[in-house]
């Protein structure tokens, strides 16, 4: 038992060192994702609506408190399948396009980087909604649940 | 004084979940038990916690947050809310 403790007590030390190297390795896909931000939000096919909910996710890459409130909220969403009511036809159809769903896994990188703590919490809570949601309907849900958690998520997180 | 303002959250909510995660696997009165008894440890590790977590993480993040806002600069973002 004490040294499970002290395995323990090094895990919690080696954790900040992790998170930083985490966070720099995750940089290339930041700056990736801060590109494609730019170039959706100048684009004039994406609607308003859609770029009000972009820049809400701008700030999100740095949150540490975005993937504890997504740990509850993903699977919420996942059983409910909120997000056929929660995403406009606009924004399911943005959803469709390719470099929409590439900003949504590069985003999907950058908060998990932001803290591999609560990613780890995230990655059980998500495992069970994930087989949930193949069984039921396929990848394209799995990225839409994403894109409703962060709809909900990403104003509270950050506000 | 904004590097305290920053990691207090951070740390309290992390604290709250790994006491979450103890008292799941039934480790939670093994660990305060333990901590209790050791309170110089407890101290000493709080503080090496603190000096790394300024060391490797957040000055880590402020140099990667400048490098994203850097690349970010001129994008239109609707309802600013950059802090």
């Amino acid at each position: 038992m004490q040294t499970g403790l002290i395995v323990i007590i090094g895990l919690v030390l080696a954790y900040p060192i992790f998170s930083g190297a985490l966070l720099r390795a995750a940089g290339p896909a930041r700056l990736e994702f801060a590109d494609l931000l730019k170039r959706l939000l100048a684009d004039p096919t994406v609607s308003e609506s859609t770029k009000e909910r972009l820049s809400e996710m701008a700030d999100d890459v740095f949150d540490w408190k975005f993937m504890a409130f997504a740990t509850v909220a993903f699977p919420y969403i996942a059983f409910t399948r909120r997000f056929s009511v929660d995403l406009g036809a606009d924004e399911m159809e943005f959803m469709q396009r390719k470099d929409a769903q590439r900003l949504t896994d590069l985003h999907m990188k950058c908060v998990m980087a932001a803290s591999p703590f609560f990613a780890g919490t995230f990655i059980v809570s998500a495992l069970f909604s994930i087989v949930f949601l193949i069984l039921a309907s396929g990848w394209s849900s799995i990225q839409k649940t994403w894109a409703d958690t962060v709809k909900t998520v990403s104003p509270k997180a950050t506000g | 004084m904004s590097y305290f303002k920053r990691m207090l959250p951070r740390l309290v909510t992390h604290i709250v979940a790994a006491q979450t995660l103890l008292w799941l696997f039934g480790l939670f009165n093994y660990a305060t038990r333990w901590l209790e008894q050791h309170r110089l440890v407890t101290v000493l590790f709080i503080l090496l916690y603190v000096f790394i977590d300024y060391i490797c993480y957040d000055s880590v993040a402020k140099q990667e947050r400048a490098k994203y806002d850097a690349r970010l600069k001129g994008a239109a973002l609707r309802k600013q809310k950059r802090k």
